[in-house]
């Protein structure tokens, strides 16, 4: 029997995955491919596992040489990226929770799901919406020509949403935020937790970038809005401790009436 | 002319990658006394749990929840019996799984099932899901949230409606999908995994 997609929510990566698909569907296709997926990437790159790559490579116990071509992979489009971010995104640089300064999660999460996003596709599926604790890897529509309605929270209130996006296709939103408890983000340059942004939503193509780029205009505060005009393709919409909305002139495209 | 085939030469960010890692090894060298602490205390993390689960709970599938509820589709809308005990693993790897319908069934009665109690470090989470005579996700009412200190009320009391918003995004057009995370959903979803999975044990037992 052909059903209207399906919905499955992963325990993985140290957050809750949600894959939410609604093409119509014979079982679950994609599903274990993303699923394996998802857990070798925890196995390989998470900074929570003693014993993954990334905290052996952190502690010293595996060098360059001994990692796989897709960790080291990685770690260039860290390095890229903090050219690229003139040191406001930086995988070496940052306290990881393994006790060591290599965390390169504010890449991996997002790569991953985009990742993700490509199985589900190579699986024949055209209209799906991936959500790994908050960043969104979006395609195709949620329901026959109506686009995915896609709400941002709002940081000092979980039942509001501050924006509202409508959008289809490959769309990603990404956001960083320091709203859970604990949780901080250090900006790289002076090693001290950045305190001025209360959330950072970047929307693009690419969940990767997005998730990375939303990290570096985090630290880089109300600079990073005119940074991020100059990468192509990609918007954000930022929010401050006294409730005022920064966005790119470009942002208005993705948002909707509220 | 070289007769051995050598690797290209490294690019310049393969030279600044090996100088990263050369500056970790030069970090550990030196280590502050916080990062000491840090690493001498090593932090739990939540994917520890979902690695001590052996069992991944299966999928529901909407033929058999389709089954089940026509079966039972004659009684009132009500508690399935024994369906609010549930033996759900204690630390399932998966959360969730839903199906949505591409047909709507007959209309019959509704029923409600409820999911495990799942604690987390601001209390018990536990919900009550309403499925349609078909199968569908109806509805998510929260039996329980942390509400053992001050700040929890504040933040769940919040959470969950919006949660509740996005378990039943198949019938309402309101919001797909939420950007921005929450404190309480990962034990949200499980809950509503264990009452989607009581759905279908009951289901299982009544064939049997």
């Amino acid at each position: 029997m052909t059903v209207a997609g399906y919905h499955h929510v992963e325990d993985v990566m140290g957050t809750a995955v949600s894959i939410d698909v609604r093409d119509p569907v014979l079982g679950t296709p994609g599903l274990s491919d993303v699923l394996t997926w998802l857990h070798h990437v925890d196995s390989t790159f998470s900074t929570y596992r003693r014993d993954s790559p990334i905290s052996r490579l952190g502690r010293g116990e595996m060098s360059l040489g001994d990692v796989s071509d897709e960790v080291r992979d990685v770690l260039l489009q860290c390095e890229t990226l903090r050219h690229v971010t003139d040191g406001a995104f930086d995988a070496f640089a940052v306290p990881a929770p393994n006790g060591t300064s290599l965390d390169p999660s504010g890449l991996v999460k997002g790569w991953s799901i985009e990742r993700a996003a490509q199985l589900l596709e190579q699986a024949g599926l055209r209209n799906f919406c991936l959500n790994a604790g908050g960043d969104v890897a979006i395609r195709g529509h949620a329901r026959t020509d109506e686009p995915w309605r896609v709400g941002v929270r709002a940081p000092h209130d979980v039942a509001r949403l501050a924006a509202l996006f409508e959008v289809s296709g490959r769309v990603a939103v990404a956001t960083s935020a320091t709203y859970e408890r604990g949780a901080h983000i250090v900006d790289p340059r002076t090693g001290e937790s950045t305190t001025g942004i209360a959330s950072v939503t970047v929307v693009g193509p690419d969940l990767g970038l997005a998730d990375a780029y939303a990290t570096a205009v985090f630290v880089m505060g109300a600079e990073g809005i005119e940074w991020i005009g100059g990468q192509h393709g990609y918007d954000v919409l930022m929010l401050t401790h006294d409730h005022r909305e920064l966005t790119t002139p470009g942002f208005t495209r993705w948002r909707t009436n509220e | 002319m070289a007769n051995q085939q050598s690797d290209p030469p490294p690019t310049a960010a393969e030279r600044a990658l090996s100088a990263r890692v050369d500056q970790l090894a030069q970090r550990r060298a030196a280590p502050s006394a916080a990062s000491d602490r840090r690493s001498a205390r090593s932090r739990r993390h939540p994917a520890a749990r979902a690695r001590a689960a052996a069992i991944g709970i299966s999928l529901a599938s909407t033929a058999g929840l389709t089954a089940f509820f026509t079966s039972t589709g004659s009684s009132s809308a009500g508690q399935l019996a024994g369906a609010n005990v549930i033996a759900a693993p204690a630390t399932p790897s998966t959360l969730g799984t839903g199906v949505l319908p591409a047909t709507s069934a007959p209309v019959r009665a509704n029923a409600v099932v409820d999911g495990g109690v799942f604690q987390n470090r601001w209390g018990d989470v536990q919900i009550e899901a309403t499925f349609a005579p078909n199968g569908a996700l109806v509805s998510v009412t929260a039996l329980r949230t942390p509400n053992d200190r001050d700040k929890s009320i504040r933040i769940n009391d919040a959470a969950v409606p919006r949660l509740n918003a996005e378990a039943v995004s198949a019938q309402s057009a309101a919001i797909d999908t939420v950007s921005g995370a929450t404190y309480t959903s990962a034990d949200y979803r499980r809950s509503l995994q264990s009452a989607i999975d009581a759905a279908r044990a009951a289901h299982v037992t009544r064939l049997a």
